[in-house]
């Protein structure tokens, strides 16, 4: 083996290509879930792209208005302020069930109940400041996906009354999963709908896999890796995400949910997954197990693929990424 | 940028280094993989005298003796020809190919996007308010929204967020741009160099 500490530096230049007559891309840009929302249509005129985001996106916002804990009147909102249960919809009864068994499968290291540790570094204030240990010791005991239940007469209940939970975020790649479908309702074969970086590829453009550049940890005008993705859902969770520095440290939001500490080791980590949902939470999962272990449990879990770039810049992946990776930077484009 | 210029680039910055030329199957395209023991350094000295047009990437490939070109002592060595290469040469490689060696970086170099137009949009709560000429140089670009004005400043063709009337001027955090998009969620904002990039459709992350 040689003794270097290597590294290969790959230059692709591309040519022009060409696209299929009577259809064409449109894109459109609107927000939800307190991000912005991208779809990217392939349809044959801008009328039809147009109503069928607007059918996208008004069931992306039903789905916050059931699910964001950004919104304060949402379902998941009361049912984190209530003390012990909350007869919830069929819908985000449903939801639930399977946050639970995501955090059952990844071990914990997903675990919404995490929500009161995520508090209490508080990544809105002017002046955030990590907490104490007694503080963090005394949030800790409320974690635990062991203490979240679903009834089967529709009542989601809870062990302990402080109990919440912090699904923003994987409610996000459910909405890009419900947006899908209704764009798919509307008659759309291809489109990618993107929200905040959590997204699904629908079909291909021209025939050939979409694209999916992984942002630069450092530089958000450049772009680590591309994947080739045909109906899959790709997401990231990155400490550069919601973040703040204290004392020369950097506090991120994807927390530990054993130690309670912002998860070290790894700067971002990316799933290609079936939905939008489970790739936020296998990412998050991926995050906060690190490289090693991470990606050994996402090449343990069907039909996912996981790649994490660390903190030394080294970039790993579960061995059948290589099939999303292969050939990705091959394409023939219109020519201008 | 010929392989010829590439070649002479990287032997005058890069003098421990391996490249790979990989004639990739569009008419166009060159692909180039360097191996070298210390890619800061390398990539330090190049990228200001890569194209304008060049983006980096890290991506895992699997590179085969053949497919070598290796400088050694500033003269370029080609191991298909050569008689006597190194050992080590070979070593190399398998380790390139092992998955999980530890210590290695595969970073690829693309050219950036070219804009299919010369403008930045803006657009408001889905609406568009403005195009500007992404050619001209502006200090100030104000634009209204939700929570009040953002202001951005366009130079060479870079556009940035100067300030935000929004909280935590996340905005800012986003840097100078050539293509993509800057966002203000709370101002409802969104500033697009359109048809940002021929290299993929979406971003993650």
């Amino acid at each position: 083996m040689a003794r270097y500490a290597l590294a290969a530096i790959l230059i692709v230049l591309f040519s022009a290509g060409c696209r299929d007559p009577g259809s064409s891309e449109y894109r459109f840009t609107r927000f939800s879930m307190g991000t912005v929302v991208e779809y990217t249509i392939i349809a044959s005129d801008e009328a039809s792209a147009r109503a069928a985001v607007r059918r996208a996106h008004n069931e992306m916002e039903r789905v916050s208005r059931l699910l964001w804990e950004g919104d304060s009147l949402s379902v998941l909102s009361a049912f984190n302020r209530v003390e012990d249960r909350l007869d919830v919809p069929t819908e985000v009864g449903d939801f639930l069930k399977r946050i639970h068994e995501l955090a059952t499968l990844t071990g914990g290291a997903f675990d919404p109940t995490v929500k009161p540790v995520i508090s209490l570094y508080d990544f809105d204030s002017p002046d955030p400041r990590p907490p104490d240990d007694d503080a963090l010791a005394a949030a800790l005991a409320l974690v635990g996906i062991d203490g979240l239940h679903l009834d089967p007469d529709g009542y989601a209940s809870k062990d302990r009354p402080a109990l919440a939970l912090a699904a923003g975020a994987v409610a996000k790649g459910y909405a890009v999963d419900r947006a899908v479908a209704a764009l798919s309702d509307a008659g759309i074969d291809h489109a990618i709908v993107n929200a905040g970086g959590d997204l699904y590829c629908l079909g291909s453009r021209d025939g050939k896999p979409w694209r999916v550049g992984v942002r630069h940890p450092d530089d958000p005008a450049e772009v680590v890796v591309v994947f080739r993705v045909t109906d899959a859902a790709v997401a990231t969770s990155g400490d550069y995400q919601q973040f703040f520095e204290h004392a020369g440290t950097r506090y991120h939001h994807i927390v530990d949910p054993v130690t309670g500490r912002p998860a070290r080791g790894v700067r971002s980590a990316t799933v290609v997954a079936a939905t939008a949902e489970r790739a936020d939470a296998l990412a998050t999962a991926l995050f906060v197990r690190g490289a090693a272990e991470g990606l050994d449990m996402i090449a343990s879990v069907a039909e996912a693929e996981g790649l994490v770039i660390d903190s030394s810049g080294l970039i790993q992946s579960t061995p059948g990424m290589d099939e999303y990776l292969a050939g990705a930077t091959d394409r023939g484009d219109d020519a201008e | 940028m010929n392989r010829r210029d590439w070649l002479k680039m990287l032997a005058a910055g890069a003098p421990a280094a391996v490249l790979y030329p990989h004639i990739a199957q569009a008419a166009h395209s060159d692909t180039y993989l360097i191996v070298t023991d210390n890619p800061d350094r390398v990539l330090a000295t190049i990228k200001p005298k890569l194209p304008q047009n060049a983006l980096i990437e890290n991506r895992r490939v699997e590179p085969s003796l053949q497919d070598l070109t290796i400088i050694r002592n500033g003269a370029i060595v080609d191991p298909r020809l050569a008689a006597d290469v190194d050992p080590g040469v070979h070593d190399l490689v398998a380790y390139l190919r092992s998955r999980s060696a530890p210590g290695t970086r595969l970073v690829t170099i693309e050219p950036h996007p070219v804009p299919r137009s010369r403008e930045v949009r803006f657009e408001q709560a889905g609406q568009v308010v403005e195009y500007i000429d992404l050619s001209k140089s502006y200090r100030e670009i104000v634009i209204r929204g939700t929570q009040g004005p953002t202001v951005f400043s366009l130079d060479e063709g870079r556009l940035r967020v100067v300030r935000s009337s929004c909280r935590h001027e996340l905005c800012k955090r986003s840097g100078a741009i050539g293509s993509g998009r800057l966002v203000c969620v709370p101002n409802r904002l969104v500033a697009s160099v359109d048809g940002s990039s021929y290299l993929y459709d979406a971003i993650t992350g």
